[in-house]
């Protein structure tokens, strides 16, 4: 029994993260934004960094889960009741699993019996919450989750499970049965009741609790220990086949609350993170999904989310349609919002690639096959030696990555070494990677590279510069234009030299 | 004791004039002579340079130096047990002007170093690196190296780069010496190219001598004044340096591509390791 609400018919399991994905987790400041989404919550962060950083490229998974968000948002109480249910299911479980000292079946039994009991308990209230409310969700995900829970939970399975673990208190004591093996012992000892051919663990149960009439008589005296001690290990024996169905059966119930808790999390920190947004009236939207192939990418008004909320005034978005554009160069002022521009391109393609929203007033967007950063880093602002030898180290292990269709961020590249060099650099590595079909998104001072590309009129080519205002300031917006070189040195030479 | 505490106050400067200077003086050549015999030790040239007041307009060379190398960064090495690699230059007939060239921590700064410092310590008579060496004797010594931006400084490092190229313009004459590191890499390519134009017009005009080391490899034949000077790499491994500074015409972009391809980053690896 699994919940399905992440993907329509397979589990979750987070991968290791590489370390191009720390990469990425610095370059895009990613622990803003996960921190943003959790309300530090390390579960919540957890789950949200796992899921973020495997973005997922088929376009069905990603219906599958913005359908389910959407559902989410509109009916925000109940899931998150649903998952304060899991979390208290599993918090309860494990104090009961850390009282658990010895590992003796009649011990295992008592105490799975507890968790089972305290585990339907729950899952009875989500069924009776599954109903009440399945006409409050659209989503193909929830709608299979809701009646999940009333098919797999129906009152037969709850009442027959109930019955069981009264059982298997053993109120009357246990009937064990036995026969005479090498030097008179007896083995095996097993708890008698073989009725039917055993089918679901419950079946198993009742086949092994199959009661038969007691013939004779034997009572152990108060004080003998060693009998005591004796008839306690034989019950252990016998009952040590039930003690591990038992235990089978809780870990299933527990493996499914787990799961479907990672799932709901998700969901959760995305609600949280739209709640931000929309307290501080920062725009976010459903991104339209298209296939890699057909190289959309569309945005109107896009910003990145975790600047947005860190500024007390709003935050300035980018509209820019750089559909079947495979380069695009961004030069311009210092300071002008080149790299904030990066950051929120990034940040869109993984959230909504992870099927959440994208913080913009529009979005179309083709889905890439893998999301690449190489940044300068901020300790090389000295610009000593072997600094550009790291780089081409650092790009050199991402090319290993790299496949068509990715999308490569490039922030100030090659910049440790003269501009000639660093161009020429730069550009034997973009006309590679874009004549293998990778989205190549540039940032860089070195005006040199910008205007090689312009003056070769490459008609896939864009070239937006971070405005200045006719005062000189900057207006963090990004239009499309000419590359300009940004320095006066004529007008000061004049200035100077007279 | 009064007699003799008397004594002494009246004879405080019973001390020989022409001794106290000469103990005084002696120290300078003793200190230079220690400073430089481990380096000596090492087998390093040093000699005495002829000094010459202006280029005798003849083919012949009219300044050099043979088996150069830094002072300073000699001694660092000698710390250290490493090998120093020394470099000649020389200048003859029209030429004027050192045009250094090449890659990134080539030895291209350490080389204009080394030709300032062999002036300036030439200048004051002391023994300079080398086998044999025949250099300026300048009016003036002009260098411009590379500052920290200063954060107070609004004008920006362009500015300052270029009040200072000319302040020294304007003060050159036909025996002055210059060194120039690095100028205008403030700004774009095009600016700096224009910009060292017009600045290399100016002393090209009053005929001083000197260094510039830039990588703009334009620079190098700007005019029958202008030496080309490039620093080294290995042709076996052409991402490794050699240190040495050669005459040699610019040859622009080969270590960039050398490097390049040493990490499989060149256009047609790229391809190669990226399937269509």
């Amino acid at each position: 029994m699994k919940a399905h609400l992440l993907f329509p018919r397979s589990d979750f399991s987070p991968t290791v993260l590489g370390p191009l994905q720390v990469d990425l987790i610095q370059d895009l400041e990613l622990d803003v934004l996960f921190r943003a989404m959790s309300n530090d919550d390390p579960f919540l962060l957890e789950t949200v960094r796992n899921l973020l950083l495997a973005p997922q490229s088929d376009l069905e998974v990603l219906g599958w889960r913005q359908a389910v968000f959407k559902d989410c948002l509109k009916n925000q109480e109940l899931v998150r009741q649903l998952y304060d249910w899991t979390v208290q299911a599993i918090e309860q479980e494990r104090e009961n699993y850390l009282s658990l000292y010895i590992k003796h079946p009649g011990f295992v039994i008592s105490r799975s019996s507890e968790v089972l009991e305290m585990f339907l308990g729950i899952l009875f209230q989500m069924r009776r919450l599954a109903e009440k409310s399945v006409s409050l969700f659209d989503s193909p995900g929830f709608r299979q989750f809701l009646s999940l829970l009333q098919t797999e939970l129906n009152d037969d399975y709850l009442a027959a499970v109930r019955g069981l673990l009264e059982e298997l208190k053993f109120p009357q004591g246990v009937v064990l049965s036995a026969k005479l093996g090498v030097g008179f012992k007896g083995e095996p000892y097993t708890l008698s009741r073989r009725d039917e051919a055993p089918q679901g663990w419950l079946d198993k149960l009742k086949s092994v609790l199959k009661k038969r009439p007691p013939s004779f008589r034997l009572t152990i005296a108060e004080r003998d220990e060693k009998g005591a001690r004796a008839l306690s290990e034989l019950y252990d024996h016998g009952v040590n086949q039930v003690a591990n169905v038992l235990a089978q059966a809780t870990d299933h119930l527990l493996g499914f609350l787990v799961h479907l808790r990672t799932e709901l999390a998700f969901y959760i920190a995305g609600i949280q993170l739209k709640q931000k947004l929309d307290s501080k009236e920062i725009p976010s939207c459903f991104p339209e999904l298209f296939s890699a192939q057909e190289r959309q990418f569309q945005v109107a008004e896009l910003v990145d989310p975790c600047l947005a909320l860190s500024l007390t005034s709003p935050a300035v978005g980018n509209t820019f349609d750089g559909t079947a554009q495979n380069l695009v160069i961004v030069t311009g002022a210092n300071q002008g919002g080149k790299s904030t521009f990066l950051r929120s391109v990034g940040l869109s393609f993984l959230m909504a690639q992870s099927g959440l929203f994208v913080a913009g007033q529009s979005c179309r967007l083709s889905v890439t096959h893998g999301l690449f950063t190489h940044f300068r880093r901020k300790e090389d602002a000295s610009m000593t030696s072997g600094k550009l030898d790291e780089e081409l180290a650092r790009m050199n292990s991402l090319v290993e990555k790299l496949g068509s269709h990715a999308v490569v961020l490039f922030n100030e590249s090659f910049a440790a070494t003269n501009e000639r060099e660093g161009s020429e650099i730069a550009a034997q590595i973009i006309d590679a990677l874009c004549e293998r079909k990778i989205r190549i998104f540039f940032v860089t001072h070195q005006y040199e590279l910008a205007r090689r590309y312009f003056d070769k009129n490459k008609p896939d080519a864009v070239f937006l510069q971070a405005e200045l205002k006719p005062d000189g300031s900057r207006s963090f917006r990004l239009t499309q234009g000419t590359p300009q070189p940004g320095s006066h040195g004529i007008d000061l030479y004049n200035e100077i030299f007279g | 004791f009064q007699n003799l505490a008397g004594f002494c106050e009246r004879h405080t400067d019973f001390q020989d004039e022409l001794v106290v200077l000469f103990e005084r003086e002696i120290q300078f050549y003793a200190a230079y002579l220690d400073y430089i015999r481990p380096l000596k030790d090492t087998g390093l040239g040093f000699c005495y340079p002829q000094l010459v007041t202006s280029p005798q307009p003849s083919p012949e060379r009219f300044l050099f130096q043979k088996d150069a190398f830094d002072l300073a960064l000699a001694k660092k090495l000698g710390l250290y047990g490493q090998a120093v690699i020394t470099n000649e230059f020389y200048l003859s007939g029209p030429e004027r002007i050192l045009v250094v060239n090449g890659p990134n921590q080539g030895g291209k700064t350490t080389f204009a170093r080394a030709f300032g410092q062999a002036h300036y310590l030439g200048n004051l008579g002391c023994p300079v690196p080398g086998t044999q060496a025949r250099l300026l004797f300048y009016d003036q010594i002009f260098t411009h190296f590379e500052k920290e931006e200063q954060l107070e400084d609004h004008r920006g490092k362009l500015y300052d780069d270029l009040a200072r190229v000319h302040e020294i313009v304007n003060r050159l004459t036909p025996q002055s010496l210059f060194i120039l590191n690095e100028i205008f890499n403030s700004t774009t390519v095009l600016d700096a190219l224009e910009l060292a134009r017009r600045v290399f017009d100016r002393i090209s005009e009053v005929d001083a001598v000197g260094v510039c080391v830039t990588f703009l490899d334009e620079l190098a034949d700007f005019n029958e004044k202008t030496v080309s000077m490039m620093s080294t790499v290995n042709p076996e491994d052409p991402a490794s340096r050699t240190f040495k500074v050669i005459r040699k015409p610019a040859d622009g972009l080969a270590f960039a591509l050398a490097i390049a391809e040493k990490y499989n980053l060149t256009y047609n690896k790229i391809l190669a390791r990226l399937p269509s």
